[in-house]
């Protein structure tokens, strides 16, 4: 059994959201909609300053909030590890907005959240997700944890790593190595 | 000026309104909602719990007279059903014009989610109204063997659903201005105010037009009036507490939450409209004139207006903090949220249908309780029967 | 199953009349159900998101552009693509297009037209022009690139007035380099253990491949320095981020080049065998000491030294990047600043050698053999490049477009084509450029409608967009340094979705209406075949991959030829002193000039500008996509430091206004410590005024509408960045 999760070297981001709009093609998405965004931050003070820039989407939690609080279980989570949204059971509540901690989801024009899928349709073609794909600074690493061969699973046992907001116990899918 | 003919035309005024907004909502969808993916929830959602928590506030005082068996109580009877089931219908009326895919709603029961503190909600509200109306039924009918059993099982629903909405919200551990038990009892304790208050509206109303009112002798809205006023305190204590603990320490999350609330974007809602008009203002009233039914009746209308505010600052305030992902980020210092015009719209329909639809019930229903009591009468007789009011 | 919602079924009727001409996106469900059913086509082509024209590949599902993917073989793309390829492929689609041929009925009006009638017109007006003032009295204004229908056009008439964007760009860089060099240079990013970026931020002005490399180079172990008075993208990733103070990196260069003689770490072997002019520049720079350039740019006269020495250390896998737009025209000393890269380089040895600077690989291309024609002899050039008394050392292959409007009012000009360009919005002040439109005849030809086609062109001539088009190949060369040679085709992906042609087709229409008949004898698919000819490989092959690569041509090694150097100058060396220079007057070797503006009290800042990631020039402003990045990151905003914007009592997210001689603008600020005191920083692609382009009009401001039309006398630049503005709280009124 697969499981997938995606490594994100923060350090390497410059921010030319190539990744959100590559997305957004695949999704076909309307301009104002997406699944990956970048979170700026500024540290010191002038010349001793720095940027850093953190790529977020939706974490493909292992304890996922989002789905603890859907009444329909229209958010679910595969057994490789992907959480997904089953439209057609939606109500529309956006409880799972207010529930996720990263802010990741979006309404789409039916009132139905949307967020990153981790493209599941493709890569189980062996289609790399194109916010990983595209990206000029190899931010992103996907692949399978259950692989000891896969780059990510290389690259998780030499690099120490990190994820976002663990106190609230979410159990994120998505690494970031520590600098 | 409170005649049937001017509350008629209100409320058809303000149905009006509503359906326009209802109208175009259903044509144009999410979209002129005010909500975005930052403020998931808005004012119909404050508005859905204003009107829940409200319905069950209504009966939870009523359950004074039907389970606890205080007598006097038992005046409230058909009317505080009867009103319980419209507000609830309008609770549930709002909510259902907010959620995009309301036909969806079939998979609550094809495919639950026992982890949701909405699908709880959804279960105990549901059972709540259709143990309302089978009560309403035989309380019409007069058949008090099978009132009382389905009165002892609503109040334990009614407490479980209103507790429960709290948890919808307390179960956010991504909002740390809600999360928490806090706000479990806060809606208990929020829902005996609002019902209270709206049993006072009514049952001055009632008694204006010559309705049976009077306990023995004394008017039943000095009773609620007493009720309203100790809710009122002890949510000015609540209130007062809450904004203590989430400054007390600067917590991220609850911190700014209570900022905007006292000098942020929140806070001309919140001073004005929650704390002067809903709060101070009421206590005031109810104390210096002694619990005077007009007057209560006016602690009462300012009281439910300070509740809805008090709905809208609670469902802001706990999305008004950006996420906090990345500590240290640029971002805005609040989420925005400007409600469109439909919104207010379907809040003032929704209020609308409760005035029309308590108008009909009030010319349908025989709603007027006998109740057994013994008092001395003029010549100072102890009599059995309806006593008149002596105020 | 179809599931429809109560409000999709509301809407479903009103939107049933317009559901063929929604955009490409579709909501999820419609898109997921489409995808599985659609069989798709991948076409390789090249992007045209800006002029790097990385390779990449179009997925075609249901006769619409779905997505693109960078080309792995294709040095510029190298797998990866930019926000703006992406979001310019989409464009396609856009409403910002020209849909067929326009001409001028009023101020601000069009009415349709044939194409028939547009090339009879405009024939019929050019051959009246030509008969009556000459052929030198037609210009050609462009971008840059396809410059061989041109000139082809440009030859049979006798016009030597070629005139591309250049010196609103790079032009210093051009025509130091091949003065001092003979050739162009690279950075060999996959061998070198330093680099030194000066005003090159190649993760803002992207061009993938680069990135790719450098980041790799990083994690390797190399040391990334980038000097830049803001600290743009590049520098996130960068070892050291060494703010200088804007205008005086010359002083930089000379305080690095002082250091490396002074203390005798240069490469003298180097300089020995490869160099002339070198005593001449020592003793011109004797006393530019790293503690003067110190005082000049503000960076610590130790940190000079440090970055001198620890490239002497690693020399020669050390470079000072060459750069691009960024130093190269923007200021009066543009041109020594341009020198000077080439003189630190020198100094370190690192010219022809691994990790160093290498040449790009080139291969040379076949043609396509049409009858010899009766040239004219051609007047001289209209806008003085290379001219003796007026910009004699100006480069005429490139030209100077910024004084156009000039040479229409001197009468020089009658006819003028402007070709993918855009000065009224991409070169120095606006209102001195709609002027163009006082020439006779004004025809131009882009795909959208830019502020110049609105207010200047007689008849605006669509062409396709570049995703319509199949062009010849093209050799793939700069800002990399590779062994490899490799050629590139741009392929048409799908029809034409509105009446536009190709370039080609629309100057065989002109030129035969003018009565130059069959100037073009051949097709595309002729021209394509006639490339590949000498190289062995079967068009087909190009077409299919859209990138080939060759066995390498390139050795590392000074070029020598019969034992002595070969470069492509006078000596066969790398020139420090530039002999024209000295022959009109001027000084051969770089010494230090003073910028011509320094901003002077609290409410004065130099402005300047970059690019900003996701947008190139000012076209991809209409794209909605990449206008949503730039709503959701303030993209629009004007930088201000700190602690300068609290003197004026500016806080974040306040409206300025900034003014200079030329214009008064408002605009919000960002406030922040990643930016030099002594200036504000601005995108380089907003400030749009087009009002048929929805989505970019009056979006932020431009820095061209602060700068007047001037030219740099050596080079021929803008000079973009010699403006002071005032700042201060508050709009306008």
């Amino acid at each position: 059994m697969a499981r997938f999760a995606m490594l994100i070297d923060a350090s390497r981001c410059t921010g030319c959201n190539a990744c959100r709009i590559a997305c957004q093609m695949q999704w076909q998405l309307p301009p104002e909609r997406y699944f990956n965004r970048l979170e700026h931050r500024e540290r010191g003070i002038y010349p001793n300053a720095k940027w850093e820039i953190v790529p977020i989407q939706c974490m493909h939690c292992d304890n996922p909030p989002c789905r603890d609080v859907c009444p329909t279980g229209a958010t679910y989570k595969r057994t490789d590890g992907i959480v997904l949204i089953d439209s057609k059971k939606c109500i529309g509540c956006k409880y799972c907005l207010a529930a996720c901690p990263y802010g990741v989801r979006q309404i789409n024009e039916n009132g139905v959240p949307e967020k990153c899928r981790f493209c599941a349709e493709y890569i189980i073609e062996g289609i790399m997700p194109p916010c990983t794909s595209t990206c000029m600074n190899e931010v992103r690493v996907f692949g399978d944890l259950d692989d000891p061969n896969s780059k990510i699973s290389k690259l998780m046992a030499k690099k120490e790593v990190y994820q976002l907001l663990p106190e609230k116990g979410t159990k994120p899918r998505i690494y970031y190595v520590k600098k | 000026m409170f005649t049937k003919k001017n509350w008629l035309l209100i409320s058809l005024l303000l149905i009006g309104i509503g359906a326009i907004g209802a109208i175009n909502v259903l044509l144009h969808g999410e979209h002129v909602l005010g909500i975005n993916n930052q403020v998931p929830w808005g004012i119909l959602i404050a508005g859905y719990v204003f009107f829940a928590v409200s319905s069950t506030g209504v009966g939870l005082i009523s359950s004074l007279g039907h389970v606890f068996g205080f007598t006097r109580f038992e005046l409230l009877g058909r009317r505080a059903l009867l009103v319980s089931i419209i507000l609830l219908l309008c609770g549930f009326g709002v909510l259902g014009l907010e959620l995009a895919n309301p036909f969806n709603l079939i998979y609550i029961l094809l495919s639950p989610n026992f982890r949701s503190p909405i699908w709880w909600m959804g279960a105990f509200y549901g059972l709540y109204l259709i143990l309302l109306f089978a009560e309403f039924y035989y309380s019409l009918h007069n058949d008090h063997k099978k009132v009382k059993p389905i009165a002892n099982v609503a109040f334990i629903t009614k407490l479980a659903a209103v507790s429960n909405l709290g948890v919808v919200f307390g179960m956010l551990h991504s909002r740390p201005f809600w999360q928490g038990p806090y706000f479990s009892l806060y809606m208990i304790l929020t829902a005996i105010l609002s019902g209270s208050a709206i049993l006072a509206i009514i049952f001055y109303l009632v008694g204006e037009k010559g309705g049976q009112v009077a306990y023995r002798g004394e008017h039943i809205v000095i009773s609620l009036g007493k009720i309203l006023v100790a809710a009122l305190f002890i949510t000015a204590i609540f209130t007062f507490w809450k904004l203590i603990t989430s400054i007390y320490g600067g917590v991220p999350g609850k911190y700014e939450a209570a900022i905007a609330l006292l000098k942020g974007p929140l806070s001309l809602k919140f001073w004005l409209f929650e704390i002067i008009a809903g709060l101070i203002i009421p206590i005031y009233i109810l104390f210096k004139y002694q619990f005077q039914p007009a007057k209560v009746f006016l602690a009462a209308i300012l009281a439910m207006i300070g509740v809805l505010f008090m709905r809208m600052d609670f469902v802001f305030a706990g999305q008004i903090i950006p996420l906090r992902v990345i500590e240290g980020a640029l971002s805005v210092p609040y989420n925005t949220y400007v409600p469109g015009w439909s919104e207010w719209a379907l809040i003032l329909g929704a209020i609308g249908v409760t005035i029309f639809l308590y108008i009909i019930g009030e010319q349908k229903f025989k709603l007027d309780v006998q109740v057994e009591e013994e008092y001395h009468d003029q010549a100072g007789n102890l009599v059995s029967g309806k006593a008149p009011l002596n105020n | 199953m179809v599931r429809v919602s109560r409000r999709t079924f509301l809407k479903a009727s009103a939107l049933a009349g317009v559901a063929s001409s929604l955009p490409l996106m579709v909501n999820f469900n419609d898109f997921a159900r489409a995808a599985q059913e659609a069989p798709i086509t991948k076409i390789p082509t090249m992007c045209n998101g800006c002029s790097s024209t990385c390779g990449k590949y179009v997925y075609i599902k249901n006769g619409r552009v779905w997505k693109v993917e960078g080309n792995p073989i294709n040095l510029k793309s190298s797998g990866k693509l930019c926000a703006r390829a992406h979001g310019m492929a989409a464009d396609v689609y856009g409403l910002g297009r020209v849909t067929q041929p326009m001409k001028r009925i009023g101020e601000m009006e069009f009415e349709p037209i044939s194409w028939a009638q547009a090339f009879e017109e405009i024939g019929n007006k050019l051959y009246e022009i030509i008969n009556e003032h000459g052929g030198n009295s037609v210009m050609w204004l462009g971008h840059g690139g396809k410059e061989h229908y041109a000139s082809t056009f440009l030859d049979e008439i006798g016009s030597a007035n070629y005139v591309t964007h250049y010196a609103t760009c790079f032009s210093s860089k051009t025509n130091v380099w091949d003065r001092m060099v003979g050739t162009m240079l690279n950075s060999d990013f996959d061998n070198a253990n330093y680099m030194l970026f000066v005003g090159r931020n190649f993760a803002g002005g992207i061009i993938p491949g680069v990135m790719n490399r450098i980041t790799k180079a990083k994690e390797r172990g190399a040391k990334v320095v980038v000097v830049d008075p803001r600290y743009c993208e590049l520098a996130i990733i960068a070892d050291e981020w060494i703010p200088i103070r804007p205008g005086t990196d010359l002083a930089l260069f000379l305080g690095i080049a002082h250091t490396l003689i002074s203390e005798k770490i240069y490469d003298r072997s180097f300089v020995t065998n490869y160099v002339y002019g070198f005593d001449e520049f020592w003793s011109a720079n004797k006393d530019f000491t790293a503690e003067k350039a110190a005082e000049i740019t503000g960076i610590p006269a130790e940190k000079i030294r440090e970055i001198a020495r620890e490239m002497a250390a690693n020399a020669p896998k050390a470079f000072l990047d060459t750069g691009y737009h960024g130093l190269h025209a923007h200021y009066a000393n543009s041109t020594q600043i341009a020198m000077m890269n080439v003189v630190v380089n020198a100094l370190l040895g690192n010219m022809f050698q691994v990790g160093g600077l290498m040449p790009s690989a080139g291969i040379t291309l076949g043609h396509v053999e049409t009858p010899q024609r009766e040239i004219p002899e051609k007047g001289p050039r209209a806008d003085g490049a290379g001219v003796d008394d007026e910009y004699p050392t100006v480069e005429p292959s490139r030209g100077i477009p910024q004084i156009v409007p000039d040479l229409i009012k001197k009468g020089r000009i009658k006819a003028l084509f402007i070709y993918h360009y855009n000065p009224l919005r991409t070169a120095p002040d606006p209102e001195y450029q709609k002027g163009l439109k006082e020439a006779d005849l004004v025809v131009s030809i882009p795909v959208d409608w830019n502020e110049t086609s609105l207010y200047t062109a007689d008849y605006i001539l669509p062409e396709s967009y570049y995703l319509e088009r199949t062009e010849p190949p093209k050799v793939i060369s700069g800002f990399i340094a590779h062994a490899y040679p490799q050629i590139a085709v741009r392929r048409q992906a799908i029809k034409p979705i509105h009446n536009t042609l190709p370039l080609l087709d629309i100057l065989k229409g002109i030129t035969a209406a003018a009565g130059y008949y069959n100037l073009y004898p051949f097709t595309v698919e002729e021209e394509i075949k006639a490339s590949v000819k000498p190289l062995n490989i079967a068009p087909e092959l190009l077409m299919e991959t859209g990138c080939l690569e060759f066995p390498a041509s390139v050795q590392p090694g000074f070029p020598m030829k019969d034992g002595k150097p070969a470069l492509n100058t006078f000596t066969g060396k790398v020139e420090f002193s530039i002999g024209a220079f000295k022959l009109y007057g001027r000084q051969g070797v770089a010494t230090w000039v003073p910028p011509l503006v320094m901003p002077n009290g609290e409410d004065e800042f130099r402005l300047i500008h970059g690019k900003q990631p996701w947008h190139s020039h000012h076209f991809t402003c209409n794209n909605p996509y990449l206008m949503a990045i730039s709503d959701k990151y303030n993209g629009t905003w004007l930088w201000m430091n700190k602690t300068r914007a609290e003197k004026l009592g500016i806080k974040n997210g306040d409206l300025v206004t900034i003014s200079s001689e030329k214009a008064t603008k408002e605009i919000r600020v960002k406030i922040t410590e990643l930016l030099h005191p002594d200036c504000v920083w601005i995108p380089s692609a907003y400030g749009g005024f087009s009002e048929k382009l929805k989505t970019a009009y009056q979006e932020g401001i431009n820095y061209n509408d602060f700068i007047p039309a001037r030219v740099e006398p050596l080079s021929g630049s803008v000079m973009g960045q010699e403006v002071i503005v005032k700042v201060r709280k508050g709009g306008n009124s």
